[in-house]
């Protein structure tokens, strides 16, 4: 799979979106297993500008669209959250 | 109407004659600027606005503010409430953009407070909820265009979540005071705003509340911070003007000041910084246009450098006017004061450097990944 192509992803497994979105957010952090680790937003791992960039490339990348009442802080905490808020949006 | 285009503003801008004369920037003015469009440069369609692109819309911010920094921070703050009530999905608030894009109604933006500058997630302005509406107590400060506003876009704490609302300057319990004179954005009409148990009703409420700071303030500050680039770019360009016109026009030592070495240097200074800012500002509005995934950073790029290249252009040019650049409030005076500003509004150099220091790594961390899988690919 090219992870370079910015074609949006619409079919693949939670494993594929967990990784693409891991790869998006180690551009914020020096240690990527901190993503594992830390709560995304609560802890402060990503600032505000981060947080809308997040979810800008969630609609980008998945194709999806990220609504008012989904700005859930429990949707977007850590990367399995995403994955799962990802997956439930897809399937509509 | 006329057109909602860069030339068609600064004709009419010209018409209006001398705009740093006591009273030029008012209602009558506004009014005038508004029949252009201005106000609603980047509202879409649907809603009455020019649904221009940033490119062009900053345009509008550079002419206008080449001539009136203070008529230009109208434009900006009226702006970013538009876009807020745009990207808002609220049908109710919506509803109020044809009037906002026409200027019939100005809004204003209110963040700050006493305690709260940069670091906005210390407001203390509550908002509580009744059920069917919110109750407001607390003071904004620092409100620019706030004495003639019609609509602020209030921020404010709902029992520890952030909440964004839109109060209308009748609603009961809002009381504008006037803020004290200030030596940039002169004519900007700042004021406060308390807010004693102001009631209003729940569909005034932007977003979800725990989200406004980030989702609603966070864009419409990209927008603001754009917009303050643009607007230095007019103020340096405006400044380089005033400076070589005084290296051409006095004369000392037998000849024109820009005969002199270091009047030359002063000179290039301004008109370098002037012009790197102003192609940040065109790089920054088309990566917002083709919804760059690395526009917010661009954005922060072109403030940081236009501000600074305000504030460098406006000192060579009061440097360059000698005692009459020292007049209170004349033309090179008041451009100082504005690139002060501007080094202060929506995020001062200070932060806006931490900010942009944070892009170039993300942008670094991520060229270096990317490199790296590329290298495997080839390995493979
Ligand atoms: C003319 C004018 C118009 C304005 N209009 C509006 C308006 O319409 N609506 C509104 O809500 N507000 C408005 N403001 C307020 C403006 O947003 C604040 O002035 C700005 O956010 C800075 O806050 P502050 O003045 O409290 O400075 P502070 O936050 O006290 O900062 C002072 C200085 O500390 C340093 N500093 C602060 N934070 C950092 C950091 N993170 N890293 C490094 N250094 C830092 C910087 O040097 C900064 O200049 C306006 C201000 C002015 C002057």
């Amino acid at each position: 799979m090219s992870t370079s192509a910015d074609a949006a992803i619409t079919e693949s497994s939670d494993d594929i979106v967990g990784a693409e979105v891991s790869r998006y957010l180690a551009r914020y952090v020096d240690d990527v297993t901190l993503l594992e680790r830390e709560r995304l937003i609560s802890s402060g791992l990503l600032d505000s500008l981060a947080a809308v960039a997040l979810i800008a490339f969630l609609q980008k990348r998945f194709a999806i669209e990220v609504l008012d009442e989904d700005l859930d802080l429990a949707n977007f905490d850590s990367v399995a959250q995403v994955v799962a808020f990802v997956a439930r949006k897809r399937a509509g | 109407m006329s057109a909602t285009t860069a030339p068609a503003v600064a004709r009419l801008l010209t018409a209006a004659g001398d705009l740093t004369a006591p009273g030029a920037v008012g209602p009558d003015l506004v009014a005038r600027l508004a029949a252009t469009g201005a106000l609603g440069a980047m509202v879409p369609a649907e809603h009455g606005g020019a649904a221009l692109t940033h490119a062009r819309y900053g345009q509008l911010h550079r002419v206008v503010a080449a001539r009136s920094a203070s008529l230009q921070s109208l434009m900006t703050v009226h702006g970013m409430v538009c876009h807020a009530l745009t990207r808002s999905s609220r049908p109710e608030l919506q509803a109020l953009l044809p009037e906002l894009a026409r200027g019939e109604l100005i809004a204003a933006f209110a963040l700050s407070e006493q305690e709260a500058g940069s670091d906005i997630r210390t407001i203390t302005t509550t908002a509580r909820d009744t059920g069917d509406g919110w109750v407001l107590n607390g003071r904004k400060k620092w409100i620019t265009f706030g004495a003639h506003a019609d609509v602020f876009l209030v921020f404010a704490q709902a029992d520890g979540k952030d909440v964004a609302i839109l109060l209308r300057r009748d609603d009961p319990g809002v009381h504008v005071h006037p803020g004290p004179p200030m030596s940039g954005l002169r004519d900007a009409m700042p004021a406060e705003l308390e807010l004693r148990d102001c009631m209003v009703p729940a569909g005034r409420l932007l977003a979800r509340p725990g989200t406004a700071l980030t989702m609603i303030a966070g864009p419409a500050l990209t927008l603001g911070r754009l917009s303050v680039a643009y607007g230095a770019w007019g103020v340096a360009e405006a400044a380089c003007d005033a400076a070589l016109a005084r290296a051409v026009d006095r004369h000392q030592f037998g000849a024109p000041l820009h005969r002199l070495q270091l009047v030359r240097g002063l000179l290039s200074d301004a008109v370098v910084a002037t012009e790197g800012a102003g192609l940040l500002c065109e790089r920054a509005a088309e990566a917002l246009d083709r919804d760059d995934e690395w526009a917010t950073g661009e954005v922060l790029t072109a403030k940081l450098a236009a501000s600074r290249a305000a504030t460098t252009a406006a000192t060579v040019a009061a440097q360059l006017h000698g005692a009459e650049g020292l007049v209170a409030g004349s033309a090179v005076d008041r451009l100082v004061g504005d690139a002060r500003v501007m080094e202060v509004i929506e995020g001062s150099t200070q932060l806006l450097q931490h900010l942009v220091a944070e892009q170039a790594l993300a942008r670094f961390r991520h060229r270096r990944a990317t490199d790296r899988d590329d290298e495997k690919e080839d390995d493979r």
